[in-house]
């Protein structure tokens, strides 16, 4: 197996398909092939052709291979299916006296439109998609939250995942190339191809390819190690303080779920317990379920300081939208910036605690029989957790 | 059926339903047909013959008939019909206007059309292309 960096750039089909025929003439065939890297399998040296026919749905993993009239076609004239791109299905040929797949600029340029049309199909909808749900989610967080008690992890995962700020600006990017660069580069391709000229090329295309492949290795080692980081409440001692909160019987109802860092900006972690209306042991079926404590923890360190006063005020807005029947207490713990304490008027065991310090927000939920306020102390520990991490 | 209406066909269009306005056929065969009709000058390739057929089938002007192995086999519908012959009414008067121009019939007709064109307006597309007739 054999990587090779992508020496032009994504629409430049003709130099694509030139690169491709000088790697066949070494006897390299494309095992794999995206708009940086290729991966080769090494073979006899053949003299071959390359050309691209538009993929009909693109984008779509696992990569398909063409239809069947496209391969009869195809293969009547001589043409052999060789790999399918993100894009493209390629094809090879060892005729020189092949047709080419394309006898007129007419066609040419209606596959390349048919190609534009369904990316915009292809990527319109799930980055509208994402930006309701974002929206959503960023102004109902709490909602998504204590629907964390009816529907279970996913719903939370999503909420965590959704909410963080990193996030948002990994899916403008997303946006910006999807949406504007690569259909800007494929109409010029259009453009040129219709006008029966070469398209443009990029002559730094290679030097270019090779920063993003390093730069992506990096990035994706950075991020494997960050967010393989289990942390456990030896680690953090307010944590270990958090597990005996409230307890009546700790061994039995408390299942630590573990400490994990799900993106460079925002930590969760929770002490679950089984909580009555989720619980499926004979002990809470009684006529007065006995309830379990529990504690859930949402952490975030924001990008922008400046947006710590909204979040933190939002949250509690949006909370209070929800839980109309709740009291919220501005209250004074040394340490933080703004503390507010809010409990539930139906339920004297259902409390949440907001400590805000700096560019960091912390939302503890407790469901149990001791005072949150009592450990406020603890929590504000736990506003410097970056720094426990780093220095763990 | 109401036959859709679209613009001039291009030249690899019409010839894949001249083709097809002889018979069922497959893929394969258009495209030699085609190679032997224009004795050559026209090579479909591939990727173009696999576009347009793919086109007249979601237009309905063409439909598959049958599959057998790797072979389909295609046939033109009524509305493809219908464009086909449309086309070739369009190209007979073509070629009429042009053996016309040749033989000087038009030349008249032409000038003094032209002359009442300019006289219209100055501004007129004629006298723009052709100032000698203004």
């Amino acid at each position: 197996m054999i990587l090779k960096i992508v020496p032009s750039q994504r629409y430049d089909l003709n130099s694509l398909e030139a690169w491709l025929e000088e790697l066949a003439a070494e006897g390299l065939f494309p095992e794999y092939l995206d708009s940086l890297i290729g991966r080769f399998v090494k073979g006899a040296p053949k003299k071959l052709r390359y050309s691209f026919y538009p993929s009909q749905d693109p984008f779509r993993l696992p990569r398909e291979a063409p239809p069947a009239m496209m391969l009869e076609l195809f293969a009547s004239a001589g043409w052999t299916y060789a790999l399918s791109t993100a894009e493209f299905y390629f094809f090879s040929s060892d005729d020189m006296d092949a047709p080419a797949l394309y006898s007129d600029e007419d066609s040419k340029a209606q596959v390349l439109k048919n190609l534009g049309a369904a990316q915009r199909r292809r990527i319109l909808i799930p980055v509208i998609l994402y930006f309701i749900a974002f929206s959503i989610v960023l102004l109902y967080e709490h909602l998504s939250w204590d629907s964390v008690f009816y529907t279970d992890a996913p719903l939370r995962l999503l909420g965590s995942l959704l909410c963080v700020p990193f996030m948002f600006w990994l899916a403008l990017i997303l946006v910006i190339v999807y949406e504007i660069l690569i259909p800007l580069r494929l109409r010029k391709l259009i453009k040129a191809v219709e006008n029966g000229e070469v398209p443009p090329r990029r002559r730094n295309a290679k030097a270019l390819h090779t920063a993003l492949v390093i730069f992506s290795v990096v990035t994706f080692a950075v991020l494997a190690i960050h967010t393989s980081q289990r942390l456990d409440s030896a680690q953090i001692p307010a944590l270990s303080e958090l597990r005996t909160l409230g307890s009546s019987d700790p061994e039995l109802v408390y299942k630590r779920e573990g400490f994990n860092i799900i993106a460079p900006q925002q930590f969760s972690g929770s002490l679950h317990a089984k909580v009555p209306w989720l619980a499926d042991s004979e002990e809470y079926r009684l006529a007065e379920p006995v309830f379990s404590p529990s504690v859930t923890i949402r952490y975030y360190r924001l990008t922008f300081r400046s947006l710590v006063p909204f979040f933190s005020r939002y949250s509690l807005e949006m909370l209070r939208l929800v839980n109309l029947d709740w009291s919220y207490t501005d209250i004074d713990v040394p340490g933080t910036d703004h503390a507010v304490f809010a409990e539930a008027a139906y339920h004297s065991d259902a409390q949440m605690l907001l400590l805000t310090k700096g560019r960091s927000l912390i939302v503890f939920r407790y469901i149990g029989k001791e005072d949150l306020r009592s450990d406020a102390d603890i929590f504000v520990e736990m506003l410097g957790l970056p720094e426990l991490i780093r220095g763990k | 059926m109401p036959v859709k209406t679209r613009g001039p066909l291009t030249e690899a269009m019409f010839y894949i339903l001249m083709v097809l306005s002889r018979g069922n056929v497959c893929g394969t065969e258009i495209a030699s047909s085609v190679a032997v009709i224009t004795r050559g000058r026209v090579r479909l390739g591939p990727g173009t013959l696999y576009t347009l057929l793919a086109k007249f089938l979601d237009e309905g002007f063409v439909t598959e008939v049958g599959v057998e192995g790797r072979m389909r086999t295609y046939s033109i519908t009524e509305s493809g019909r219908a464009v086909y012959e449309r086309e070739l009414e369009r190209l007979r008067t073509c070629l009429a206007d042009a053996s016309d121009a040749a033989e000087g019939a038009l030349d008249a007709i032409l000038q003094t059309g032209a002359k009442e064109a300019c006289h219209d307006t100055e501004d007129s597309p004629v006298s723009a292309l052709r100032p000698e007739f203004a």
